[in-house]
Parts: structure tokens; sequence; C-alpha cells
């Protein structure tokens, strides 16, 4: 107890001296070991090999029969209606009116849902179609569905129609079952991730749908883009706000694959290979890992089952990994023609995964409870628990509390940290007088820099206009730049002034922002480990490396602003969106409209914490390096 | 519209009311109640019939009527904190023998003490989300502040009031009875136990007949739905003390035991705190309104906003408290984390109870520290006070 004692007051105790003494030099050792932990968990040390929790799902143990004749001349049937709905007004309306139509005819309870939304908040409205067909269990009461989803087009903007072709299929083989004891809901959007939330939205009490079901317990998305075969499958499992499906669900559908012979790995990322050395495997967990990282920092990942896991649905997305010199796939991309797999045993094998995965789901006597909740993935069945990958967050809120501590005893002139009894009286009075000359205007300084996060978040929504487009947007995150620019030159220039100088200490403005990193990152960090590392990788690491010695020369200072321009969030928006351009996924929107997009439609937490921590943070950095 | 979002969005925060202090709740029974049913025979709503008359009528008038009662009741209770503040500092100003030789001071001024409690987010979020332990608030701080201006009787009834409101503030009536006593006592020169037994009797009184007069109007019931179901923690929906999740986890048959320790753990301070500060009675009233925050069966951040509302009249502490640094984080990290792990546990149901009861604990130990550290800060005061010659000495507490 006696290690946190806020100051001047008492004798101090010698757990209390030591840590004084070593306090300055703790933080840089524990946020290097932070560093060193995150970097250890791609090798095997943390990993531990994958099992299954719920005993009761029974992983293959059941005969697959999917793949018959009349299965494979029911996935036919969606281009057969495709040809006949020609008169209909639209290509989503033409698309739904045959999915409607071949559900119907397998002898699904069927429904259309139209609906619209703005991709950027207030403005304009994209409309789009869902269809959904419900396949009543003859073994229960409709209190319990399972879900399949896939939207009309892939992640990278092909069409998604083998995917609903495989649909129909099982539909049909399902159909011809009896031993449901859940309903089977097949859902069809045209509308991507905002077609499935708002069909969720309207499932959950929103209204506006009356073909119903119950509880859904699980969601598997399908996206398999024109091809004559796959090379495997791309399992992606990541929601918006950190949130994961179930350990368990991931476990059994990656066994099921393998046992089918179409592997589904994480991401699409083959293992290297078991005789491949170790800085093979851990540039390979690394990768992996990373790619999980952003994924879930930034909430965006490939596929359709995100929504799902904020209404409590464990989901995931199976994609189909197309072969660069695939024939169908190179006459796609040049005439947009996406004929039926010629060869049926590909897409036998992913329906047999799909079938098997079902058959394991219907035997859920609960909802997924058992396995791991928290967890991140270092390599097709492994994974790494939440109480192996923690402490790297720890330990970088620990650095940060350090730091902090040394900071709030260090503020303040050198007289008044003796430790002689005889002028405690004096010191305590100046200490006290010291508090109550510079908290004030440290706070306030803290409150100044806020308001104009809190202008940037509610801006955007309040004059949707602004962030209309990219080039607009654009100008937006520029305009409130340089606003931020001009406000850190005022602050940190109004104190140079030598009447006022001894109203601020840049000890304790660092001191107290710190703590507040510290809170943010911790909390963060048991609901979105991703998030919190990124968070912290692009503000606590920058605020911990501010002004680290104690004379500021003019080269210090300069170094110092340009590490935190480098990291200021204008600079990370634009190098994420050279990065993110090359990955497979949507990115032609800027990374600013994204979140708030996200923020707005699905409730994610990058944009607020862009808005009210990420950037006066940094500003209050460059304001704490320009200080006196 | 947005605003309306935010209140509704917030009501429905566990941190922010609690199955006493609840809106939504208040809202049933004055719907109960205007037809003509008793609304505590539901089991849903268990505030005072005092509550229920002021919103039946409030019911009658748009809703931006309710509204105004809120902000009126959170800026009365921001006045009678400058005022307790202003005569606070009136009276050191007279009695020269309550400082230390040597000391700078800076009195906060009572404008000041009244902008921290108004723009503290917590009282900000808990008047958004309506709940009902601001009028509690409200009657603690008036008789506060009319027992040190020594108008006893109205302190007594304000307290009755309060106690009425929310059972806990009950034990304020030693602090009380301690204003009265040393009012009392400045005309006579010495303090009186009669004095005390007389405002502890004038209290019983109206409590009593508070209670009492409800009591006929309502029935048993209303005793059961109200007193009893704050003294046995009957509603385990969690919240930011300490009793729901223990008494979840226990056997039944153990529960009348483990109640009677808990509520004794929370009201059992009054007398000892208020004799150790009989010199101080206004910052013995300030512990226990800390005390009840932290230990009461249904705490909620509302009842934190209180206290930490009074704590900037005892500013000459300040520079005595050793462990704020301490506290100020737990609190921060309390606070934060509920949230949190409630959206772990109840949304996404990948948590579970032990995550909230986590950040629950941290919540409770951080103030449970800032009550620790006021104390000692306040002792090692009077000590200088009174022993000018150990100034400049340090005191080692083993």
């Amino acid at each position: 107890m006696a290690l946190v004692l806020s100051g001047q007051g008492e004798k101090a105790s010698p757990v209390l001296k030591l840590a004084r003494k070593y306090s300055a030099y703790l933080a840089y050792p524990l946020l290097f070991a932070s560093i060193v932990w995150l970097l250890l968990l791609p090798f095997q040390t943390f990993t531990r090999k994958g099992y299954f929790s719920e005993n009761a799902m029974m992983p293959n143990q059941v005969y697959t029969v999917f793949g018959s004749e009349e299965h494979i001349s029911a996935m036919s049937l969606i281009d057969t209606e495709l040809a006949l709905q020609s008169t209909a007004k639209d290509e989503g309306e033409r698309q739904a009116g045959a999915v409607y139509r071949a559900f119907d005819s397998l002898g699904l309870d069927s429904e259309i849902q139209r609906f619209a939304y703005s991709e950027v908040p207030g403005v304009g409205s994209t409309s789009g179609v869902n269809v959904h067909g419900v396949l009543r269990a003859g073994r229960s009461d409709s209190v319990e569905a399972l879900l399949i989803a896939a939207s009309w087009t892939t992640s990278s903007n092909a069409t998604n129609i083998n995917a609903i072709r495989l649909m129909a299929g099982l539909a049909k083989y399902a159909s011809e079952q009896v031993y449901w004891a859940k309903d089977i809901i097949f859902l069809v959007t045209d509308g991507g991730e905002h077609g499935v939330e708002t069909w969720l939205k309207s499932y959950h009490g929103g209204g506006g749908l009356y073909v119903r079901s119950g509880i859904i317990q699980a969601a598997v998305c399908l996206e398999l883009p024109p091809a004559k075969s796959y090379a495997g499958m791309g399992l992606f499992f990541e929601g918006k706000s950190g949130q994961l499906p179930n350990l368990d669900l991931v476990n059994i559908v990656q066994y099921i694959s393998r046992v089918e012979r179409i592997p589904a790995y994480l991401h699409g990322m083959v293992d290297a290979p078991r005789s491949s050395t170790w800085l093979e495997k851990y540039k390979r967990s690394a990768q992996l890992l990373l790619r999980q990282v952003s994924s879930l920092a930034i909430g965006k990942s490939v596929g359709v089952h995100a929504p799902f896991l904020r209404y409590r649905i464990d989901a995931l997305t199976l994609s189909g990994i197309v072969r660069p010199t695939d024939p169908i796939s190179l006459e796609y991309l040049s005439t947009g023609a996406a004929p039926v797999m010629p060869t049926p045993f590909t897409i036998r094998s992913i329906g047999r995964t799909v079938e098997s995965t079902l058959r394991s789901l219907n035997n859920l006597l609960e909802h997924f409870h058992q396995s791991f909740f928290f967890y991140i993935l270092p390599a097709n069945e492994k994974y790494i628990s939440i109480g192996d990958y923690i402490p790297a967050a720890g330990l970088m809120v620990a650095s940060l509390l350090f730091q902090a501590m040394h900071l709030w005893w260090m503020q303040g002139s050198d007289d008044m940290r003796s430790d002689n009894p005889e002028t405690r009286i004096d010191r305590i009075n100046a200490y006290y007088a010291f508090l109550r000359r510079t908290l004030p205007n440290t706070i306030g300084i803290i409150a100044r820099v806020h308001l104009l996060g809190v202008i940037l978040l509610i801006a955007p929504i309040a004059v949707p206009y602004a962030v209309l487009t990219n080039t607009t947007s654009t100008a937006y995150v520029f305009t409130m730049a340089l606003a931020s620019v001009s406000m850190v030159l005022h602050i940190s220039d109004t104190y140079w002034i030598e009447s006022v100088r001894r109203m601020v200490d840049w000890k304790q403005l660092k001191a107290v922002v710190e703590l507040y990193v510290a809170v943010v990152v911790g909390c963060l960090s048991v609901m979105n480990f991703s998030l919190a590392v990124v968070l912290f990788g692009v503000t606590g690491l920058p605020l911990v490396l501010t002004r680290v010695w104690t004379s500021a020369t003019k080269i210090h200072r300069i170094a110092n602003v340009c590490m935190l321009l480098l990291a200021s969030p204008v600079c990370t928006l634009v190098l994420s969106r050279a990065a993110l351009g090359l990955s497979p996924l949507d990115f032609t929107s800027s990374p600013f409209r994204m979140f708030l997009g996200d923020f707005y439609h699905f409730g994610s937490l990058a944009y607020p914490l862009v808005c009210l921590v990420y950037w006066p943070v940094n500003l209050l950095c460059m304001i704490v390096a320009l200080m006196p | 519209m947005f605003p309306d979002l935010v209140a509704h969005y917030l009501s429905g925060r566990v941190e922010l009311s609690t199955p006493v202090t609840s809106y939504r709740r208040l809202i049933e029974g004055v719907h109960l109640s205007r037809h003509n049913t008793s609304p505590y025979d539901g089991g849903l709503f268990h505030q005072s019939p005092l509550l229920l008359i002021l919103f039946r009528a409030l019911h009658l008038l748009p809703d931006l009527f309710t509204n105004i009662v809120y902000v009126a009741v959170d800026a009365a209770i921001a006045l009678a904190l400058a005022r307790l503040a202003a005569v606070k500092a009136e009276k050191s100003k007279a009695n020269s023998g309550g400082r230390v030789p040597g000391e700078i001071r800076f009195v906060c001024t009572p404008s000041a003490i009244a902008t921290m409690y108004l723009f503290n987010p917590l009282t900000v979020a808990t008047t958004l989300a309506k709940s009902t332990i601001v009028f509690s608030h409200l009657a603690i701080v008036s008789a506060l502040y009319s027992g040190i201006v020594g108008l006893t009787n109205q302190a007594i009834v304000f307290t009755a009031v309060a106690a009425h409101l929310s059972l806990y503030p009950a034990v304020l009536i030693a602090p009380i009875a301690l204003m009265a006593a040393v009012s009392q006592s400045k005309a006579q020169h010495r303090l009186l136990v009669g004095d005390i037994g007389l405002t502890l009797a004038k209290f019983a009184l109206v409590a009593g007949a508070l209670h009492f007069l409800f009591a006929a109007v309502f029935g048993t019931q209303y005793f059961m739905a109200t007193v009893d179901f704050t003294l046995r923690a009957a509603d385990l929906q969690p919240n930011v003390g300490l009793f729901w999740y223990f008494f979840i986890e226990i056997f039944d048959e153990f529960r009348p035991f483990f109640f009677v320790v808990f509520q004794l753990t929370a009201l059992a301070f009054a007398v000892p705190v208020s004799w150790r500060f009989r010199d101080d009675p206004l910052f013995a009233g300030t512990m226990l309104v800390g005390i009840i925050s932290a230990l009461k069966s249904y705490p909620s951040w509302g009842d934190l906003s209180l206290f930490l509302g009074l704590l900037p009249l005892f500013e000459e502490l300040a520079k005595y408290l050793q462990y704020s640094f301490l506290s100020a984080n737990l609190l921060m990290y309390g606070v934060g984390l509920a949230p949190v792990f409630w959206h772990l546990w109840i949304e996404l149901g990948t948590g579970n109870a032990n995550f909230f009861y986590a950040a629950t604990l941290v919540y409770v130990f951080g103030q449970i520290t800032l009550l620790f550290d006021l104390g000692g800060a306040k002792l090692r005061r009077e000590l200088d006070i009174h022993h000018p010659e150990t100034r400049t000495r340090t005191v080692i507490q083993e």
C-alpha cells in the first residue's frame, strides 16, 4: 500500500523509498517485457492444442449423405429460376425472386424482406433485398434454429452464386431428413453485412418479419467465388468489437472440414510444413496473428458473420480459396460469366462439411458455453487462451502506471522531496500550493483538448455531408488536424510566458494523461485485446517515450514531435489505408468513414476511441513535448 | 431525441439505478396506484410513498416538468453544498484555534464546490438516469445544512425523510445529534447527554410517524416492500455493491445470519465515527455518507457522487491525504470496468458474474481506501492543531 503514497506527506517507508528510487527505470523494462511477450506469442511457447469441450457435438460421428443426384439438380434450380425472372425491375429483385421461388419449391417457409440503409449516416439510402427460408424441424416446435447465410457478392466483389446454389442443394438435402431438432434458416441477402444486420434486427423484435423461428444458436456463412474447384477453404471468425464465436465452433468446423478433405484454414493460411525451420514457422504464425489482430482491431473481416456475434449467435464464414490459374475464375474475371461448377467433388465436400457441422450443432443441448470465448489462434487447430496473452496488456498498463507514479513524485521543485522532519510543514505547504496552482491548469488543458475530440466525434453525425465522399471526409480530417495543430501550438506557447510558466508542470500533465491512457487500455484489453494493443501502440508507446530526457533541448523536442507526428491519427489513417489496400478486403472508402459507418451501424468502438482517446492523447503528448 | 435515448439507456444501467431507486419502477408504481391497486403488492415497487405522491402529481403534467424537477433537485443539492461550505468557512474564520500554525490554506469557494458536484460525470449520469436517489441526497444535504446552522428540528425532519427514502441515512442522526448538542452546549458550556437523547427521541418520533402513517395507508405490505426489502437485500439484481454476489452464492439457511452481519457492517460505524470526530460533526456526517455509499445493500454510482461532492468541503485535509493516487486509480478502474464487464457478461454472454463482481470489488475497495485515508488525514491534522510541537515529527502508525 505504501508503494503508492501520493507525495510529500509523511515519512516514507523503506519499501516506498525503494520504489521511488527505481520506479524511474521500471517503466522501460516493463514496456520492453510487454513487447517481448507479444513477440513470444507466435512461438509455440504458449500454444495449446485445440480440443472439443462440448462432448455432445460429436463432430464427424455421422454418415454424410449430401451430394446425390437430387441435391446436385436442386442446386441448378437457382439458375433456372434466375432465367425465368427476366421481368423483375432490378437485379436485386430478380435475384430475390429467383431465390424465393427456389426455396418455395423446395418446401421452405420463405419470405422476402426489402430494406434500405444509408452507408454514410443520415445521407441517402441504398436499398437491398433479403430472402430467407425456414426448414421446419420435424422433431421440435421451432424454439431453436440454426442458420446458413450468404450474400450475393463476396468480400472481393465477385458473385457468390455458388454459395447460393449450394444452399439450395443443402435445403433439398435437409428437407429429406427427419432428425432435425432445430429449424434450419437459409438467409440470402444482397446487402452484405448491412443486409444481415437489418434482418437480425427485424428477427429480434424490430418488426417486419413474419416467417420466423426460434432462438438462433449458430450460423455458418458461405462465400464461394466462381471457380472450377477450390484449393481449400478460409475460415474467418472475427466480429466487430473484438467479439469472437465460441472456440468449439471454430474447432469442430476445422476438424470436420479436414475429414471431408477440404480443409478450412484460418484466414486461408496453410501452416508451415512440419519440416520447415523455426523461423519459417514463426513467420507464418506471426502473419496469421497479425491478420487476426488487424481484423479485430479495425472490425473488418471477410464474410457476413460479424453481425451475428452481436446478437449472441456464434458464427463464422467459410470462404473458398481459388487457385490463381483456375480457368473458370479467369473466365469470370474477363467476361463476368459464372457457370455451374463442372466437377461436383469440391462442392460436395463443402456441402458435406456444412452437413456434418449442422448435424453436430443439431446435437447441441444448450447455448455454446464450454470452451473459450477469449482466444487468439496462432496456427490451425492451436490456440492461445486469455490467460496467456493478457499479461502483455497488464505489463503495458503497469509500465504506464509506474512512469506516472514516478512523474507524480518528481513533479514540482526538488526541495519538496526531502525527508527531513524539521521542514515537514514547509514542505507540505509548498507541495500543496504547487498542486493548487498547477492541477486545475492540467485538468483544463486535458479538457480543452478533449473538447476538440468531442467536436471531431459529433460533427460528422450532426452534419453528415462533411463525410459524404472520400474527398470531403479527407478534407474534414485535415481541417480538424489543422485546428488541432494550432490548438497545440497555442496551448504550449501560452505557458512559455515567464509569469505563467509556474502554473503548469509537464511532469504532472504527462502523469495524468498516462493514468488516463492506462485506464482505457486496461478496460479495453479484457473486451478487445487486439484493439487495446493497437491503441497502446499508437498512444501509450509514444506517450511513454515522450520527453524521456529531463533537460529538453531543441533537438530533443524536434525529434519528439516528429515521432508524435508519425504516430498521429492522420498519419496512421493514411498508412493503414495504404496497408489495407493491399489486402483482399474492400477498402475503397477511407478508414475514417469506415470507422464512422461501423460505429453508426454496428456500434463498434474504433471510431469513438480514435476521436476521444487517440486524437486528444496524441495532441496532449505534443503539448507535453513543447511545454517549458 | 438524442438526449432521450441517452436517458433511456442510462436508466437501464444497473450501475445507476437499483431496485430501490429505479425510475422505471417508480413509473410502474405510479401507474398501479392510479388504478387503485396498492403498488407494494406486486413485488416490483420498493420506493417511498412520498415519491409516489410527488410523481402522481408530476404525471399529470407533461414530461418536461419531470425533467425540470430533476434538474431543480440537482441544483438544490449543489446550492446546499455551497451554503454548507460558506457556513464552514465562516466558522473556521471565527475559530482561530482550528488551524495549524504556519499552514497555507486555500479555501474552495462555495461556487467551486457546487460546480464540482454538478459537473461530476457520475452526478450527470445519475440525473440523466432519473435515479430517485437524488431526492434522498437532497434530504441528506439539507439535514446537514440545517444541523450545522442550528435548526435542529428541521435537521431531524430532513434526516427522517432521508431515512424514509433510502433507510441508510438514518445513521446520520448521530452527527446531527452532536451538532444539536454542540449548539446547545454553547449556551450552557457543556455537552449534554440529555440533548443527544432528546434529538434521538425526536427522530424516532418523526421517522416512526412517517412509517406508521404510510403503513396505515398501505398495510404491512409497505414495510415488507421497503424497509424489509432493503434490509434483507431481497432483490439480487447485480449492482456496484457487495451484497448481491455473496447472497447469490450462500446457502439459504445462512442468509439471516449474513444479512445481519452485512447490515451491521454498514450501520455500526455510526456511533464510533461520530464519537471520534465529535469536534466536527459535519466531517463525521461526510464519513458516514461515504460508508453508506460503499457498504449499503443497493448502492449505485449516485451514492458516490454525493460523497465526492461533500469532499471538497474538507479542503484543508487534501494535503494530508496519502493514498489519493491509489484511491483515485481504483475508483477510475472500478467505474471504467463495470460497464465493460457487464457488456461481456450480459450482452455478449462471453464473460460471467465473477467479472462484474471483480469490478465491484475494485470500486468498493477504492471507496474504502479513500475513507481510511480521509479519516487518517483528519486525525493527523487534529494532532498538529492540538500538539503543535509534533508538527515536525513523523507519526508512524503500526
